[in-house]
């Protein structure tokens, strides 16, 4: 409306000329240049609506520059003394201002578009003073705010103002509907649109393509084809209308419409070459095609065609995608990143593209960054996940390796049919979750024999056969390999050296194969042909040298693992088992340099394997016997500083926590090391050290039962019953048990299964010595016991002569054993007495049985007599009675039953007196007899077995008295033998391997095979101290014993002397006081055993009653058959 | 084949004749004797069949009893004849002699005690050390007894007089087994150490020294022919060697664990292996194949035997069993 006032359709302008009525008339279609009209205008002081006229008249005729400078001119120089000329005034600002917007808009270079923008905000504030609220100036107002971007909510606001105004204002509704679209509220901005096409039906095309990309936004496919159609109808070279229904072609993905649709992009790109839409497409069109230089150019020319950081983002883009695909990556790599800066947040691909660059540039770490933002935004992308799946899979946090197997799994469920997709979840999984591995190979090779159709590939064989074996099916293992290598031998056409080395590896598995199944002389023969055409596979040496060292050949051992070494002088598990070798032999200086070169080594310092060891060396060094005995606490120190730092690299290092707890125990804190083991052992019960040292523990806690189950069960499980040393333990266990009978058949047992060892020859004959002269020394001993000990000490006695010429001095001191064959001839010459005694005692109970057998044929006698009185008396009071009831007879017949069943009374007195009789005649019998004969004289007639038992519990009580004495010999050799076990005890170790290259797995695990063994035997070494003068002790103390046990009998003088040895322990070293000691009767330690004794005693007295009523019984049912 | 080596005599006795025929060719276990001992058993010996026909099978166990069973093939059955006592700390070896007539059986207690194997009375004893004493063997005449020592000498003793009569010395460690060759020309010993060493029987000559195992030798045995000889040993492997030239002929691995016993079939072929692993297995010699594996212990399997046609085999073991097998030839 404005502007048919100021353009009206006249082909001329009259500027009036001043003071006049005249006018200079100017045509139209012959403007002159605009500095001639300006000069006219300020000449003439023309009103400024005529400056305004012909400024628009030049705009209108392109001539931006005149209209620019017209409009300049006329803000100071027109003539605006007139009515009404604030209206002219604002349509001359606006109009400038808007022409900026315009030209901003138009213009790339962001200083110059700020330049325009800034220019206009000043006209539009200026234009503010004058009329604020003039809806024209409004609307443009809002127009810049929304071109300037960051200004949306006032533009709307001022767009919302004019619509109040006027609810049909066209501009105002086109520029609400661009707001909301761009608020991405596309359903308001279809309704604007619609709004402005109801009020204005005969509008523009613009309008109609607004509605089209509200329509696409809001998946309405169709009504956006009809919108883009009808606004190209109706502007046929709207480029926006024609890009967007390209985009609608080219998105039904066919080829008719493909072609249309790029049809579509070229008519556009002719209309408009440089709209960034319309390149960007066209570039991705030609990407398509492969044709890459066209896409350059296209893209390049986009990029440079737009300010929009989303277009150029695009542009970018499919620069980079382009040059990936000719395999330029830095140029790829380059423009995707610049695709990422730019690209909005929905736009994803850029980072997928440069997550790839990334991996070419084997930077996974930003790879898997990238490929996080792409799954971020497309969660549960397939490809994405999987390419996350296989960088994460190769990562050394396991976290990461975690998520990757989440990832993978994620796709093997999408995607069940994803054959790489399968390998990679199996080999995530080999290292840790071993079935679920081989399912996922498993399910990769179904699929490849089922859908994909080709064989499977021999390094899945492998890895297959792997799994297996690492399960344990080795059959399942075998054919696999099997497999494996015929598929090598039948590819081996296309790429020998590969599928050779190939061959190789699955060779050397096979081999393991064979050594799992016991197979040797096969795997041996494997190992030695991989060698012969690949000598540097150490490996294989390696296992040459394990074989050879499990036969205990230690010496060809060492050869092979030299001669790994020569090939690799860094291969740490080559040292480690040289090391292995020194320490079993407890070599330990050599040992521990081997460990220490692996330490210094920079790429395997820290190597906690060659730690622990360490730590090993020094526990161990406490356990020989020529050592330092002030050094013992230092070397402790050192052991347990090294085992911490295991744990410190290794949080889970079970071993560690077994030496720490080994360290606590030798330290005397036997409950917290207790802890320690037992946690360890949760954690695993597959390392027989930590069942030992519970074992040690308890016994040193005098928890002998569950020590003898712990030692018990860790011979069945892990030795095969046949480790002499653990049955070594058994025994001591079970003597301080009080088990001796156990004890012996154990030692039995061990000496069958090494009959060399002086050692246990040594023990056995302590034991059999012990019990025997415990047996001799009892009392209460039958004849045939006495016996049989007298057997079994001379049996001993012949032993330690035996083993005091013979005996190994390493083991145990020569001089004792025939210290103790000395005391065996001792107890020898004594044993006439001891059996002469038995055999007396054994006389004396005949007689006595003899004699109560008389006593009881008389008693019987009395009785019958007795019963005879009564019987007589019976019948007198029965004559009696039939006297009266004949009296009574006639008055009544019932009477006759009355006293027929009042006549038993008699009887219950009968039975009282009997067992009266019975009970008198005992104290009568035996008034000279002691308590414990009349026991015996009971015993006897108790059945044998049961006799036997009671005996063996006194025995036992007996034997006690000894132990400790006996116990310290045990320890002072077991002192030795822990020398042996912590020998074993550096030994071992536990490496677990897993190498997967380029898919192939080869089971070289524990290359250094053997257990780690962290000994251990916290328990003896307390016990083991300062021996030397403990002998003498122990042979003082029991010959004082010896004495006081002959003078006093029973029990208490047992426990008495029992309770002396523990205190003894307790005090070792303190040997002046051992006098003292030995009279006092300490209350520690000694309670358990009386208790036992005690308990004993109770059944013993049990039975005792038991019998008491037996043969209670038997005397009256004596006497009912002598009734 | 597997099924069928788990049933028992009494099955086959029901079974119809079709089964009797597969029992010909299978491997299976012809009788079991649980708790045959009060402990674990450590030996046995398979003897020659007496002048009437029994075979008897001995055993040696922790319970300080030696215990002679017959066995009477027809019927698949073992009797106890005999229960021996006397000595005193387990019973480690038994043999009897070719005749059938005299058993000997060794303890830990350094004892050698003689009875008479048909009625089970005692005869003599030969006393010696506490570890003068342990694997025992009757030469192939039956005239001398033959035992390792712990210095590494092999004594000779003879059964009539009861007295040493010849010592044979390796100069080497503890000597655990010992063994004649049928043809009463050598005796071979092992020793804790793997050492093994053969002499001539009459001269007293070493004639070879074998060095193959670095573990104790528990175990060895002529072939019948008396050209080869087989060791078992700690290390798991079982080696063959020609008696001839003392090479090794082979080596059989597959026992997981000690193989502490082995014997010879009368065919030259098979031999039967007991081991810690509680398996028996029964081995073919020239394809050093594993014919078939018994799993019937559960415990070490500390001796195996063949009767003396080779087709019986009997095992021992910690878990007080006593088990015959049928070795199909």
């Amino acid at each position: 409306m404005a502007s048919t006032r100021y353009l009206p359709g006249a082909t001329s302008v009259e500027i009036p000329l001043r003071d006049t009525d005249e006018v200079i008339e100017l045509d139209i279609d012959q403007l002159p240049e605009g500095d001639e009209v300006i000069t006219i205008l300020r000449d003439e002081r023309a009103p400024l609506h005529t400056w305004v006229t012909l400024a628009l008249h030049y705009y209108k005729q392109d001539k931006w520059s005149e209209f620019e400078k017209l409009l300049q001119t006329s803000r100071t120089d027109a003539n605006i003394s007139y009515d009404d000329h604030e209206k002219d005034q604002m349509m001359a600002l606006d109009s400038l201002a808007a022409h900026y917007v315009q030209k901003a808009k138009k213009e790339r270079d962001k200083e110059t578009k700020k330049e325009y923008f800034s220019k206009a905000t000043l006209l539009y504030s200026t234009a503010d003073k004058i009329m604020m609220y003039d809806s024209r100036h409004l609307l443009g107002r809002a127009y810049l705010c929304l071109l300037e971007g960051d200004k949306m909510s006032q533009s709307e606001a001022q767009f919302n103002f004019v619509l109040q105004q006027s609810p049909d204002n066209l501009p105002a509704l086109l520029g609400k509907a661009c707001v909301s679209f761009n608020r991405k509220d596309y359903k308001g901005a279809l309704v604007c649109y619609k709004k402005a096409l109801r009020s204005n039906p005969n509008c523009s095309g613009t309008v109609r393509l607004g509605m089209g990309h509200c329509f696409m936004k809001l998946g309405n496919i169709d009504k956006a084809r009809l919108a883009f159609t009808r606004a190209l109808d109706l502007e046929p070279q709207c480029v926006g209308a024609l890009v967007g229904l390209a985009i609608l072609e080219l998105n039904n993905q066919q080829h008719d419409s493909i072609k249309r649709g790029v049809e579509l992009l070229s008519k556009a790109y002719t209309i408009d070459s440089v709209n960034p839409m319309v390149l960007n497409h066209l570039a991705n069109h030609f990407f398509f095609k492969k044709d890459y230089v066209k896409v350059q150019h296209l893209a390049l020319h986009a990029f440079h065609g737009t300010e929009v950081e989303t277009m150029r983002s695009e542009s970018c883009y499919q620069l980079a995608r382009a040059f990936h695909v000719q395999g330029d990556y830095d140029q790829a790599f380059q423009y995707y990143y610049q695709a990422t800066q730019f690209a909005a947040p929905g736009f994803v691909l850029p980072h997928f593209g440069l997550g790839q660059m990334y991996l070419a540039r084997q930077d996974s770490e930003n790879a898997a960054q990238c490929f996080e933002k792409v799954l971020a935004s497309q969660p549960g992308n397939y490809e994405t996940l999987k390419i996350l799946g296989s960088l994460y899979a190769n990562s050394p946090s396991s976290e990461k390796r975690a998520t990757a197997v989440t990832h993978l799994k994620k796709v093997t469920e999408e995607f069940p049919d994803d054959v790489e997709a399968w390998i990679e979840l199996g080999g995530i999984l080999e290292a840790t979750d071993t079935e679920g591995s081989l399912k996922a190979y498993e399910k990769a090779s179904q699929l490849l024999t089922e859908t994909v159709g080709t064989d499977i590939p021999p390094e899945i064989l492998n890895n297959i056969g792997c799994l297996h074996f690492k399960l344990g099916q080795y059959n399942e293992a075998q054919s696999h390999y099997d497999q494996s290598l015929d598929r090598c031998t039948q590819e081996c056409m296309q790429d020998e050296e590969y599928y050779n080395s190939l061959m190789v590896t699955v060779r050397y598995n096979m081999a393991r194969l064979h050594e799992a199944l016991c197979e040797f002389e096969k795997a041996e023969t494997l190992y030695k042909e991989i060698l012969k055409e690949h000598p540097r596979y150490i490996d294989c040496y390696l296992r040459l040298g394990c074989i050879a060292r499990d036969r205990q050949q230690i010496y060809e051992a060492s050869d092979w693992f030299k001669e790994a070494l020569q090939k690799n002088q860094d291969h740490a598990d080559a040292w480690v088992l040289m090391g292995n070798l020194h320490l079993a032999k407890q070599e330990w200086g050599p040992g521990q340099k081997k460990f220490e070169r692996i330490l210094q080594n920079p790429k395997t310092k820290g190597d906690t394997y060659s730690l622990l060891s360490l730590g090993n060396v020094w526990l161990a060094s406490i356990h020989q016997p020529h050592r330092d005995k002030t050094k013992d606490k230092r070397h402790l120190d050192r052991a347990l500083s090294y085992y911490k730092d295991v744990l410190h690299k290794d949080s889970h290092n079970l071993y560690a926590a077994n030496g720490i707890g080994a360290v606590l125990g030798h330290k005397g804190f036997y409950r917290e090391a207790r802890d320690v083991f037992a946690q360890v052992r949760e954690a695993t019960a597959e390392l027989p050290d930590v069942w030992l040292n519970l074992a040690h523990v308890y016994i040193e806690q005098k928890q002998y039962i569950s020590a003898i189950q712990m030692y018990e069960n860790c011979l069945g499980k892990f030795y095969n019953f046949h480790n002499t040393e653990v049955l070594l333990y058994l025994a001591r266990a079970y003597f301080k048990a009080g088990r001796i009978l156990d004890c012996k058949t154990t030692l039995i047992k061990a000496r069958h299964i090494a009959p060399h060892d002086s050692l246990l020859l040594f023990n056995l004959a302590l034991v059999q010595r012990w019990s025997a002269s415990s047996t001799l020394k009892n009392l209460q001993s039958t004849l045939a016991d006495v016996l049989s000990a007298v057997r079994e000490l001379e049996m001993a006695q012949r032993n330690f002569v035996f083993l005091s010429r013979e005996g190994d001095r390493l083991k145990f001191d020569l001089q004792f054993a025939s210290h103790e064959a000395k005391r065996c001839a001792d107890l020898l010459s004594q044993a006439q007495h001891h059996v002469a005694r038995a055999r007396k005692s054994e006389d004396e109970e005949r007689e006595l049985r003899e004699k109560q057998e008389k006593e009881m044929e008389t008693l019987r006698q009395k009785q019958i007599e007795q019963e005879e009185k009564l019987a007589k008396e019976r019948e007198r009071q029965l004559q009696l009675q039939e006297q009266a009831r004949q009296e009574f007879i006639q008055k009544t017949q019932n009477l006759l039953h009355f006293t027929r069943e009042a006549s038993p009374p008699p009887k219950p007195s009968r039975k009282k007196r009997g067992t009266a009789d019975v009970q008198s005649d005992d104290p009568e019998n035996e008034a000279s007899a002691s308590g414990p004969q009349r026991k015996r004289r009971r015993r006897k007639k108790h059945s044998e077995s049961s006799r036997r038992k009671e005996e063996r519990g006194e025995k036992r009580r007996q034997r006690k008295r000894e132990s400790g004495e006996k116990r310290r010999k045990k320890q002072k050799s077991n002192e030795e033998d822990t020398g042996d076990t912590a020998a074993s005890g550096g030994k071992g170790r536990k490496k677990k391997r897993f190498i997967s290259q380029a898919f192939v797995s080869s089971s070289e695990d524990e290359s250094g095979g053997e257990e780690k063994k962290t000994e251990e035997t916290a328990v003896e070494e307390r016990e083991g101290e300062s021996h030397e003068g403990e002998e003498e002790v122990g042979e003082r103390s029991l010959q004082s014993e010896d004495s006081s046990e002959e003078s006093t009998s029973g029990s208490e003088s047992e426990s008495g002397s029992g309770s002396n040895d523990e205190v003894r322990q307790e005090e070792e070293g303190k040997e002046e006081d051992e006098e003292e000691a030995k009279g006092e009767e300490p209350k520690e330690g000694s309670s358990p055993e009386p208790q036992e004794d005690t308990t004993a005693e109770q059944e013993v007295e049990e039975k005792v009653t038991q019998h008491n009523v037996s043969n209670r019984r038997r005397i009256e049912s004596d006497d009912d058959e002598s009734d | 084949m597997a099924p069928l080596t788990q049933l028992s005599v009494i099955s086959y006795l029901t079974l119809s004749s079709l089964s009797f025929k597969t029992r010909i060719i299978m491997f299976s276990v012809l009788a079991r004797k649980e708790q045959a001992h009060e402990d674990g058993i450590w030996c046995v010996y398979w003897s020659n069949p007496s002048t009437d026909g029994t075979e008897y099978l001995v055993t040696g166990s922790v319970d300080n009893t030696t215990k002679i069973w017959s066995w009477s093939d027809g019927l698949s059955m073992l009797d106890l004849r005999a229960t021996l006592e006397g000595h005193q700390l387990g019973v480690v070896s038994v043999a009897t002699d070719p005749t059938a007539k005299i058993l000997a059986s060794s303890g830990l207690d350094g004892n050698i005690r003689l009875w008479d194997l048909e009625s089970g009375s005692f005869i003599k004893s030969i006393d010696r050390g506490p570890m003068d004493v342990w694997t025992v063997v009757f030469t192939p005449d039956g005239r001398y007894l033959a035992t390792g020592s712990h210095g590494g000498k092999i004594n000779l003793y003879e059964i009539e007089s009861g007295s040493k009569s010849n010592s044979f010395d390796t100069r080497g460690k503890f000597t655990l087994s010992v063994a004649c060759s049928p043809d009463n020309k050598l005796i071979a010993c092992g020793a804790v150490d793997g050492i093994i060493n053969l002499f001539d029987l009459q001269s007293g000559k070493l004639l070879h020294t074998l060095e193959g195992h670095a573990m104790p030798v528990r175990s060895l045995c002529f072939s019948p022919d008396s050209q080869l000889l087989v060791t078992a040993s700690d290390d798991k492997d079982i080696k063959i060697y020609d008696v001839q030239h003392g090479n090794l002929v082979s080596t059989i691995s597959g026992h997981s664990s000690w193989v502490l016993s082995v014997c010879f079939s009368s065919d030259n072929q098979h031999i039967l292996t007991g081991s810690s692993d509680r398996s028996v297995k029964i081995w073919d010699t020239t394809s050093r194949q594993c014919n078939h594996t018994f799993k019937e212990h559960n415990d070490q399997v500390w001796g195996v035997a063949y009767n003396n046609t080779g087709t019986r085999a009997a095992s021992v073991s910690d878990d007080r069993q006593l088990i015959i097998y049928n070795q199909p030839s």
